[in-house]
């Protein structure tokens, strides 16, 4: 087990062991908590803990504005 | 001809969920057949059936695996682990010179129907571990994963006989060369809503208890579990001084090419033959045959007609036993299960009996046992003949160094 206080903002996806198959399933299980959507290029790019959450945040933002009709590219 | 054993075994099934269990409630009688517990009453035309009760799946996986194997891989897992373990395998073996061959029939059903089922009533995502998770192949891969198995490895679906399929190509494998050694049998955990309900729809489940070779036979019951054994030379098992479980001297395949659920005598009886001729042997030779036994009034039939086809005069005498009225029909891990069972007897020199039924006399089998017999016998078959006509037939000969 890797201890929870020992992952940074830019430790990366892989010095946590995380392989393919679980960053497709923690981007499903992120998806599916906060009801957006991670596009599929962003997902290839994300390599750090901070990646994700940015990728998170830009889909939050992204489902507001659309929520208040604003459309963005 | 190199001569190849079996020297190590594991299991899960509904009587057992390591060997020893397995052959002490074998040998007793001792039947998993139980009520189903999960589907509401008046659901099914039947109310039994064998499954794995009290699987700690935790207790097996590892925290890679944990994720990826559903039931039937977990099955695999845990059967493999103690095979290996048991014959020391992989001490002795390069990963490179070693087979894994599993017979599976129905996949990762569990992984894939909840799913499935969500998406079609619901719509919305897939989890994303649907595929992996569900490959009928699952079993094989991360069997090969955990234990560095690079050998030539596969799954085979013959439905009710891909357990005695994947074992007897092992066999081949090994016999020919093409590898040192191997891991085969099969693993199955298909007792979904979905699966018993297929199963209700085609009215071949017993509304009361398996029962093989019984004048009021009514039907099979519905299994699960796993079975894996080893296989190596007898020559370099001997030499390393491994524990040897019996001899496997034959494998016949054959298809009826004839129907989809009702079996054509000549098919099985062709893959009885064919697995004597490859074993050398005759069958005069044969002291037990553990029968494909589903107790439905149309395999206990054919495979009765099958019989009298090979053994000529010698049927009616020929002592012959289905252990599916213990641990059910495993579907594509009954043909593994069973050929443990059958080379434990080998081994112990007792042939498990079919209980307290009033058998059949229109089989015109006297052979067929009711309460275990003790006999040294040397040589059994071990029979698999699956739906749609695929037949598979092991021969075992007892050990004796």
């Amino acid at each position: 087990m890797i201890p929870a206080k020992s992952i940074t903002l830019d430790s990366t996806l892989e010095s946590l062991a995380i392989d393919s198959l679980d960053r497709v399933t923690l981007a499903f299980d992120l998806e599916e908590k906060y009801g957006v959507e991670i596009p599929e290029a962003k997902l290839h790019q994300i390599t750090t803990v901070r990646d994700v959450a940015v990728a998170v945040e830009q889909a939050l933002t992204k489902k507001q504005m659309t929520a208040r009709g604003v459309h963005t590219a | 001809m190199r001569r190849v054993v079996l020297t190590g075994a594991g299991c899960i099934t509904a009587i057992g969920q390591d060997v020893d269990t397995f052959q002490a409630n074998l040998f007793a009688g001792l039947s998993g057949i139980r009520e189903i517990e999960d589907v509401a009453a008046g659901e099914l035309h039947f109310t039994k059936m064998a499954s794995v009760r009290e699987f700690v799946a935790a207790d097996w996986l590892m925290a890679s695996q944990a994720k990826l194997a559903e039931r039937s891989a977990s099955f695999a897992i845990a059967s493999a682990r103690q095979a290996l373990t048991a014959s020391g395998l992989m001490q002795a073996y390069a990963g490179d010179d070693v087979a894994a061959v599993f017979g599976c029939s129905t996949g990762g059903r569990s992984a894939e129907e909840p799913e499935t089922a969500k998406l079609y009533t619901q719509g919305g995502r897939v989890h994303p571990l649907t595929v992996p998770r569900s490959m009928a192949s699952a079993g094989t891969s991360l069997v090969c994963i955990e234990h560095g198995i690079t050998g030539p490895a596969y799954a085979v679906s013959t439905a009710c006989a891909s357990g005695a399929h994947a074992l007897g190509q092992a066999f081949h494998m090994v016999r020919s060369g093409m590898v040192e050694a191997a891991i085969a049998g099969g693993h199955e955990a298909p007792l979904t809503y979905g699966f018993l309900k297929s199963w209700d729809s085609l009215h071949v489940v017993s509304p009361t208890s398996c029962r093989p070779f019984a004048a009021d036979r009514d039907g099979m019951t519905l299994g699960e579990g796993a079975a894996m054994m080893t296989l190596e030379t007898m020559d370099a098992a001997v030499a390393r001084g491994a524990t040897i479980l019996a001899e496997i001297v034959g494998f016949g395949m054959s298809s009826d090419g004839h129907h989809m659920t009702q079996a054509d005598p000549a098919g099985p009886a062709a893959a009885m033959s064919r697995a004597l001729r490859d074993a050398r042997a005759t069958p005069a030779e044969v002291g037990y045959v553990n029968a494909h036994g589903t107790g439905t009034d149309v395999n206990d039939r054919a495979e009765a007609d099958a019989l009298h086809r090979v053994f000529g005069q010698g049927a009616r005498k020929i002592p012959v036993s289905s252990t599916k009225r213990l641990h059910g029909h495993a579907m594509g891990a009954s043909g593994a299960i069973e050929a443990l069972a059958t080379a434990l007897a080998l081994r112990d020199g007792v042939l498990p009996g079919n209980g307290e039924i009033a058998v059949d006399d229109a089989l015109d089998l006297q052979g067929i046992l009711r309460e275990n017999m003790r006999v040294d016998a040397s040589l059994a078959l071990s029979n698999s003949f699956a739906f749609g006509g695929l037949n598979a037939v092991i021969a075992l000969r007892r050990f004796v160094s």
